[in-house]
């Protein structure tokens, strides 16, 4: 996947965990957590959801890694070397 | 075949533990007793019209149901909040002999109301509405604490105290047995954390009900659920828990069919799952199960509520004083209740819902006792005692019907006997047993509490209840 591809996907499975109707705007360097309101369980979800989508497995000494947008699609685009 | 989970009881706790295990890919085997979905929450028809059973409100309402306890489940289940069709209440009220407090879902509304009846309350008020608010029902332990207490140290005019109880115990007080704390029979107490959650859920937030009822929901969780590759049997009774080493491997239905599973979420209660396993009653003291149940009428009407005198969305009512909040001596206790207008919703079209329910609280082995026809009697002399006690709130129920019901001036009238038929909750028990499991571990390792018993009360509690259990038990995993 491209950057771009992981961004949109990653937007998709926050709009989903966030019941949003639409991708969030969100600033990419910023905690998504603070930035939608979102609580632990959401954060699981999102862990979660990128497991059942794309097969991507986060241990959890690497949470920390998806605090931001960026961080998180830095994190995806490695571990997809 | 082995499921990664079967799950017990396909009600609010049990469709949400299903549905959240299927979405992420688990093998799940979803039971239901019954032909329908909702346990205590399904519906049926009554005189030509679809009645939903149950609680009538969904707690916790915010207008974007973004927030709070309604908003995490939303989240959880993946439902849109617009999607729930969720309507507000109009108003409320809380009646006692010699004073009324109105409130609605804007909490500001009973504060008012409570500093013109109780000037001298009111800094007491908004010191226990502090501390409420500050209260995290995430500290919720088994250990627990008089709620009396607590509001004794804020509140101290006893008709206040138990004006303010009325309405939180009639939603959510699951009864004193075995917890020590109302040793004093007329003097009702509930544990502490566990009143500040359901002060929040209708004080607080407040009270809504979905357009058509429950079944729109529990229809769409399970259509997601078989859409993900669940199983739904209905008409399926579990008739044991098969244990083998220690562990349980699955569960024999009535008819003789086995289950098999890897682990089993529970919502039919804490000593009735017990008593399913191979081993019977839990080798500890088995909890007692709770005592407290009601008796429901319902009526459909002909004209609006607000025409024959109930103006409200919902009427706690004491005749007397002193609130008793307890198993009544008697088949029914008539000193109190709730009276509820499903029409008085700010709805569309509020005159296809002209529906009043009456609940009162009843003594469960009194009414088990009865034979077949006295039964049928009770229930007759029941509703005229309703119907009376209507009268006395100035609801004339006479005047909303063009013929007489099956039952009095009422088509339908539950008993304990029909909450135990449907819940499965020993004894009716319509909030379980007064010894919850909040971890949801049972001497099995495999099995897990899920619902009233585990977690809170009302649609949303149990419906968390079932979330989160399976995010601890299984999903983490």
């Amino acid at each position: 996947m491209t950057r771009d591809e992981i961004k949109d996907a990653v937007l998709d499975i926050i709009r989903d965990v966030a019941g949003l109707d639409d991708a969030p705007e969100i600033d990419g360097d910023k905690p998504i957590r603070e930035q939608l309101d979102l609580d632990s369980m959401d954060f699981l979800d999102i862990v979660m959801e990128l497991r059942k989508r794309h097969k991507i497995e986060v241990p959890e000494a690497d949470y920390g890694k998806l605090a931001t947008l960026d961080s998180t699609i830095d994190y995806i685009e490695s571990a997809a070397k | 075949m082995a499921y990664d989970a079967v799950i017990i009881g396909a009600g609010p706790s049990g469709l949400a533990a299903a549905t959240r295990l299927a979405h992420f890919g688990k093998k799940v085997c979803l039971l239901e007793a019954h032909s329908k979905l909702g346990g205590l929450n399904s519906w049926h028809q009554v005189a030509g019209r679809e009645i939903s059973t149950g609680l009538h409100a969904f707690t916790n309402y915010s207008a974007d149901g973004r927030g709070g306890a309604l908003g995490k489940l939303l989240r959880q289940l993946r439902i849109k909040f617009r999607d729930l069709e969720l309507y507000p209440q109009n108003r409320s009220s809380i009646r006692f002999p010699h004073c009324s407090l109105q409130f609605d879902n804007n909490p500001e509304t009973l504060r008012l109301q409570v500093a013109e009846r109780f000037p001298s309350q009111i800094d007491g008020f908004d010191r226990l509405r502090r501390r409420i608010l500050e209260t995290d029902e995430g500290e919720i332990t088994s250990r627990r604490t008089s709620a009396r207490e607590a509001l004794s140290a804020n509140i101290t005019d006893p008709f206040l105290m138990d004006m303010l109880f009325c309405p939180v115990m009639f939603y959510g007080n699951p009864g004193g047995v075995g917890d020590g704390l109302d040793s004093e029979r007329d003097a009702p107490d509930m544990d502490w954390l566990l009143f500040c959650v359901v002060w929040k859920c209708i004080f607080e937030s407040g009270m809504s009900s979905p357009l058509s009822g429950m079944r729109t929901l529990w229809e769409a969780l399970a259509g997601r659920f078989l859409a993900d590759g669940g199983e739904l049997l209905l008409s399926s009774r579990v008739r044991r828990l098969v244990v083998e080493g220690g562990r349980i491997v699955g569960v024999r239905l009535a008819d003789g069919r086995e289950i098999v599973g890897e682990a089993v979420f529970s919502s039919a209660g804490r000593c009735e799952t017990m008593e399913l396993s191979e081993l019977g009653a839990d080798g500890r003291a088995a909890p007692a199960p709770g005592e407290i149940s009601i008796v429901e009428g319902v009526a459909v009407l002909d004209k609006p509520s607000v025409s024959i005198g109930m103006r409200d969305t919902a009427v706690f009512f004491s005749f007397s004083d002193r609130f008793a909040f307890r198993r009544p001596d008697t088949l029914v206790e008539r000193r109190s209740g709730v009276v509820l207008a499903m029409d008085n919703y700010l709805v569309p079209e509020p005159s296809r819902r002209q529906i009043l329910k009456m609940s009162q609280l009843a003594n469960y082995p009194l009414w088990k006792k009865l034979d077949r026809a006295s039964y049928r009697e009770a229930k007759t002399a029941s509703a005229l005692g309703m119907a009376a006690d209507l009268a006395a709130l100035g609801v004339r129920l006479r005047d909303g019907r063009e013929r007489p019901g099956k039952f009095g001036l009422f088509d339908d009238f539950f008993t304990p006997l029909t909450i135990e038929r449907f819940t499965s909750h020993a004894e009716g028990a319509l909030y379980g047993s007064p010894a919850k499991s909040r971890s949801g571990e049972t001497r099995f390792p495999n099995l897990f509490l899920i619902g009233t018993d585990q977690g809170f009360h009302g649609i949303v509690g149990a419906m968390l209840s079932g979330v989160a259990m399976v995010n601890r038990h299984l999903l983490a995993k």
